[in-house]
């Protein structure tokens, strides 16, 4: 790999193996999908807001459509926005820079990785189209509603796959497909690929981080995909693997879901966390706190997440006595994500801060993700879980970690890493008009549901009319009020991408290393040619030393230097 | 907080004061960490020639800072943990289900929930039983201040049985029955609803639940047994 060439058109951008095109094609697509999962929630949420509305393009909502827009909702925005930008868009952007690699070890099973992403995503839009439209089933494709519903148990196999409910599952098994081979690239990178002189502890959190979501994802995902293959298998050849009539179980579905279910959400919480760590340092000036034990806590929150899955079960008819198991160790990954927000929250002291665009995203996401995080601890409670479970309280709850996570902190790195990723800064005044419109839609949307989840609203219902206590004037101004929010964070992100188109045509230029960090990545060019260095950097340091006093004349002390 | 639901069981009290300990604690717990956050970016604003303290946090004098606070959270999670198990032994151990002479089958079917009563034989289970299947009208009557054992089961796909003033929910599942009970402190009418989608009629999927003194109760056992209850009911 050692001659990078001039290459075609072709080669650079549409079959790339370059990790930085292929980051960069994953971040597009992830975010033409976050459009589209966002405008299927403005059109439920007007439904809800304004009940029998015509809704522009999809029309008026029945039950069957609203159902399907918000089961698809969930699954665009994890599966086909949350995963490829956080995960892999990130990853191929900054694991071989951040290790000084030229790029990622298998760079065409990386090209393959997208393709099948793509292709993944290809047949989710193609889903829409079977007929009886997408899977209305709610995300979590519960059998036996999920394997009979748009089934005829007596045509053939093919008509019982174009449907909507299979066609997903096919959607979600190549988008996992995709992940692994990328997966695979990051593990082997990491591991072989960095700096000379690079250790371990000398790799930045961010990369730790991405490695570990990998790590997670691997191990949790294999029996989802024994479990979505038994569920296609009962759509499509009739088998009977959760038809309690002929001797399946239901219950083991959920077991498989939420196996990988739950570590799936740290697959996109630990990336997030990881670009705050490193953003929090370079914009105070000061060593990421206790750095270390953030590492050990991260790998550590990476083992429980393997056994917490059943908190999403406590209601569903399991053992109640298991439920106690899964109560406390829900209540024990707490601690290291506790110690984790606390180190970075004490980085800030005694710092030289700056609030740069990047800082504000990542000070936001603190901010807001500790609202998701203090409100996951009512839902631990199996005991009060009795209650608030599938009320909007779960869905208030969930959009406090998912927004921040996927918003927040990935625009928080978007925001840090575009001056490399093209030459140029992005635009400051816009970048914060595009904040606080987004951090004013987030809490005017998702903090009233609090209140209605509280009262007892019970989630994924098309029209609260059948409900007297539902339809009072204070929970139908919350309905409003959401949607408005909703709105406005839909809106916001079109002030994002006008900041892009203008920043990228006329944006200051940004110059190697503008926010004048440690990490290699800052050594390249800005943006890095094929291969990324002219000469592979070596490292001799930890990626986090600000303003180390033996360092005289500047502060910071980048990994490189001697 | 006046936002839950007026308590209609005698478990919903409960649960709903679970949730007054839990925003106790976390609501401390979040003013402290953002307090802090704040404080450190206020007090740490760049200045003209400032110079940040390189703190690593490697060694106790500093790390005690994050390491003290981490202990009490702890101990606040076993306090969340002790609490909930309290309630949740209540409600949903078998060994705790108090004694009970009342019971009725509750079946979830898209999208409405039937219930079934003990026939003249006062046994569940038998050829004798009464269904009430009246669509969405059908109510579930309950005596109030007696312990009634609800048998609970889905007939198609999952529901799930949730009362807001019960400050409870059970999913319901085909081909298994799950036994769990309730209490009912105060008469009333309200509703129950499906907290599990089950279809695209999932948001009309809505029943009655009666809770009537023990007299009226048992004179609504012995209509229903005689066959001459107003409502549709079915023989089986």
């Amino acid at each position: 790999m050692s001659a990078h060439h001039e290459q075609s058109f072709l080669s650079k951008y549409v079959f790339s193996t370059d990790h930085k095109y292929i980051a960069k094609q994953y971040t597009l697509t992830g975010v033409v999908f976050a459009f589209i999962g966002g405008l299927f929630a403005v059109a439920f949420r007007m439904q809800l807001a304004w009940p029998g509305i015509d809704v522009p393009i999809v029309g008026v909502l029945d039950g069957t459509k609203y159902n399907m827009l918000v089961t698809n909702h969930a699954m665009i925005m994890f599966f086909w926005a949350a995963m490829p930008i956080l995960l892999a868009g990130l990853g191929n952007f900054v694991i071989p820079l951040m290790l000084g690699a030229d790029d990622m070890a298998f760079p065409l099973l990386n090209m393959l990785s997208y393709w099948i992403f793509l292709v993944s995503a290809l047949v989710l839009i193609l889903s829409f189209m079977a007929p009886g439209g997408g899977a209305a089933t709610g995300w979590t494709m519960y059998p036996p509603l999920a394997a009979t519903q748009g089934v005829d148990p007596d045509s053939n196999f093919l008509v019982n796959l174009w449907t909507g409910g299979s066609l997903l599952i096919l959607a979600v098994a190549l988008e996992f497909a995709s992940m692994l081979l990328g997966g695979i690239n990051f593990l082997v990178t990491s591991i072989n690929m960095r700096a000379k002189g690079m250790k371990l502890m000398d790799v930045p959190a961010v990369v730790w981080m991405l490695n570990l979501a990998t790590v997670d994802f691997m191990f949790s995902v294999g029996p989802l995909i024994a479990g979505a293959v038994m569920l296609l298998f009962d759509r499509i050849f009739n088998t009977g693997f959760y038809d309690p009539a002929r001797g399946g179980d239901p219950i083991l579905f959920q077991h498989l879901f939420w196996f990988f279910g739950h570590p799936e959400v740290y697959v996109v919480l630990l990336p997030a966390i990881g670009i705050v760590s490193e953003i929090v340092p370079a914009f105070t000036r000061k060593p990421l706190f206790a750095s270390k034990w953030i590492i050990i806590m991260a790998v550590s929150s990476a083992f429980i997440a393997m056994i917490v899955w059943a908190h999403h079960q406590f209601v569903a008819g399991i053992d109640p006595r298991m439920a106690e198991f899964f109560s406390i160790t829900t209540i024990i990954i707490s601690i290291p994500f506790a110690f984790i927000m606390f180190a970075v929250i004490a980085t800030f002291f005694g710092g030289q801060i700056e609030i740069k665009i990047p800082m504000l995203w990542a000070i936001g996401f603190i901010v807001f993700f500790f609202v998701g995080g203090v409100t996951g601890i009512f839902l631990g409670s199996a005991g009060f879980d009795m209650y608030a479970h599938d009320t909007y309280f779960v869905v208030a709850h969930f959009h406090y970690t998912l927004i921040p996570i996927v918003f927040f902190a990935g625009l928080a790195g978007f925001y840090f890493w575009f001056p490399k990723s093209t030459g140029r800064m992005l635009n400051e005044t816009l970048g914060k008009l595009h904040f606080w419109t987004t951090a004013i839609g987030l809490n005017m949307f998702a903090f009233p549901l609090f209140f209605s989840g509280l009262f007892g609203e019970h989630r994924r219902i098309f029209s609260y009319a059948s409900y007297d206590p539902l339809m009072a004037d204070w929970i139908l101004q919350i309905r409003h009020v959401a949607t408005y929010g909703a709105i406005i964070i839909a809106a916001a992100q079109l002030i994002f991408f006008l900041n892009i188109i203008l920043s990228a045509m006329n944006g200051e230029k940004a110059g190697k290393n503008p926010w004048k960090c440690n990490t290699l990545e800052w050594v390249a060019d800005s943006p890095p040619p094929h291969g990324n260095f002219t000469t592979p950097p070596a490292c001799y340091r930890g990626p986090y030393e600000y303003s180390n006093p033996k360092r005289s004349g500047s502060d910071f002390w980048p990994q490189n230097e001697q | 907080m006046s936002f839950l639901p007026e308590a209609y069981s005698s478990v919903a009290g409960d649960v709903f004061g679970l949730f007054k300990v839990i925003l106790f604690l976390t609501s401390f717990w979040f003013t402290v960490s953002i307090g802090a956050l704040f404080y450190g970016i206020f007090t740490s604003l760049k200045k003209q020639g400032g110079k940040a303290k390189y703190l690593t946090g490697d060694d106790w004098a500093q790390s005690k800072w994050i390491w003290i606070p981490l202990v009490l959270v702890v101990l606040c999670d076993f306090w969340v943990d002790i609490e909930t198990a309290k309630v949740w032994t209540k409600v949903e151990i078998a060994e705790a289900m108090p004694q009970s002479d009342y019971e009725v089958k509750i079946v979830g079917r898209q999208f409405q929930w039937e219930f079934t009563y003990p026939g003249p034989d006062g046994k569940l289970f038998t050829e004798d039983d009464v269904q009430i299947a009246d669509g969405n009208d059908g109510e579930l009557v309950l005596p109030v201040n007696k312990v009634t054992k609800l048998h609970l089961t889905a007939a198609d796909v999952l529901h799930s049985f949730f009362v807001r003033e019960f400050g409870f929910k059970q999913d319901v599942i085909p081909g298994r029955i799950l036994t769990r009970w309730v209490q009912p402190i105060k008469e009333g009418r309200t509703e129950l609803l499906c907290a599990e989608i089950c279809g695209s009629n999932h948001g009309t999927m809505r029943n009655w639940i009666k809770i009537v003194s023990v007299e009226e109760f048992d004179s609504f056992i012995k209509n229903l047994n005689s066959g001459s209850v107003a409502m549709a009911t079915e023989k089986k």
